[in-house]
């Protein structure tokens, strides 16, 4: 007679025996090859047509009328562009794109802003500025949950019920201690009825040369879209 | 900027534990291959926008995490479409026993959030500060599910018919 641990072994065992099969393996690592090789030639595509994103940002200028100068634009464009297919000159048309103008929040030494709010059909961007007090390499949102006006969740890893591989990042150092986060919440639903949003960042891990610093404390912005 | 990936060695490490976690919640050979794909195809996203993983483990816990995620959305999915969520019988296509597929019907009892520290820790046989990392949540906190889950087990198995309750006294 067994008892559990023994078969829990036995199943763990057994589990590490299923493989899959080396066809189906070599199918997958050319997948990945050709999936990486495509997005390097798309994003090489992009460069090409930046000039003319640059052109569209400029008029945003004029048309924003706002404090929003060229070169914060460019940095956005920038910061967005070698990653998405946007259309910046329709989203900048539609009015998506929304300059922020926000005092930084600071919390154990950390202050954090939102610059730009974007919404497309399917994708929230939202720029977050961070500043430090010491010099960083990177920043992780490691506790995030952004909800809407009627507090549909738009994306909530706080409480474990968002799928992560919605949300990506990109980081630009802007210097040592400032840090350009653009984080893309993919698969919204109704994303056209989000008009405000509120987020809560709970945890960001920083890196810093030689080791990592977690902090726990909250940012809440409120921003109407 | 981008980094290089390396897709042989990168399928060689992690492309039987994300089928091994799809299997297990999704009891589907084709299904859980999708997985698979779908799970490689978010790293590529990851990697293209963030550059690289802080560390080999941060890697791992973050395949890990999106397995998990991409299973369940799949999962909900399926019942939003009414779709059978199959039973444990696929395990018998590797020759699992009764025994066994008893065994998987009854961690598969158990709640998500104690199914899921319980596999990681028994199953994939990872640390409880890895645990901890992946689900974000404290390490008393995956204790104190690895033992109700334990604890749970142990009166599914028993109040689960004669048969489970002998085998697993």
């Amino acid at each position: 007679m067994k008892n559990l641990d023994d078969e829990i072994d036995n199943l763990k065992n057994k589990i590490k025996n299923i493989k899959l099969d080396d066809d189906f393996k070599e199918d997958l690592s050319n997948k990945i090859e050709t999936e990486y090789r495509k997005d390097n030639i798309s994003k090489k595509k992009k460069t090409f047509y930046f000039p003319k994103q640059i052109v569209a940002a400029v008029f945003c200028v004029i048309i924003l009328t706002s404090c929003v100068f060229a070169d914060e634009i460019g940095n956005f464009v920038n910061n967005l562009f070698p990653n998405t297919t946007l259309d910046v000159e329709q989203l900048l048309a539609n009015g998506n794109l929304q300059a922020i103008n926000m005092d930084y929040i600071k919390q154990d030494g950390v202050a954090i802003k939102v610059d730009y709010v974007l919404q497309e059909e399917n994708s929230l961007y939202i720029v977050f500025n961070i500043l430090a007090d010491e010099e960083i390499n990177n920043v992780y949102l490691e506790k995030i949950k952004v909800i809407n006006q009627d507090n549909k969740v738009i994306f909530d890893n706080i409480d474990y019920i968002t799928d992560m591989s919605k949300l990506f990042y990109k980081i630009d150092n802007i210097d040592n201690k400032n840090i350009i986060l653009t984080a893309k919440l993919d698969n919204l639903e109704k994303n056209e009825e989000n008009k405000k949003i509120n987020i809560y960042i709970e945890k960001i891990k920083l890196k810093y040369n030689n080791s990592l610093r977690n902090i726990e404390k909250q940012w809440k912005f409120n921003i109407e879209i | 900027m981008s980094i290089k990936i390396d897709s042989k060695n990168l399928v060689t490490k992690y492309s039987d534990m994300i089928y091994h976690i799809a299997l297990s919640y999704l009891k589907n050979k084709d299904d859980a291959e999708d997985i698979v794909q779908e799970v490689f195809m978010n790293y590529i996203n990851f990697i293209k926008t963030n550059n690289d993983f802080e560390s080999e483990n941060h890697e791992k816990f973050w395949i890990i995490r999106v397995t998990i995620n991409l299973c369940n959305n799949e999962l909900k999915s399926k019942r939003k479409r009414n779709k059978v969520i199959l039973n444990n019988e696929i395990f018998k296509t590797f020759d699992f026993n009764e025994n066994e597929i008893c065994l998987i019907d009854c961690i598969d009892k158990l709640k998500d959030n104690y199914k899921i520290v319980f596999e990681l820790f028994y199953i994939k046989e990872l640390k409880i500060s890895e645990i901890s990392a992946i689900l974000n949540i404290s390490e008393s906190n995956v204790k104190t599910r690895l033992k109700r889950a334990r604890d749970k087990l142990k009166k599914i198995l028993q109040s689960g018919g004669e048969r489970k309750s002998e085998e697993f006294r």
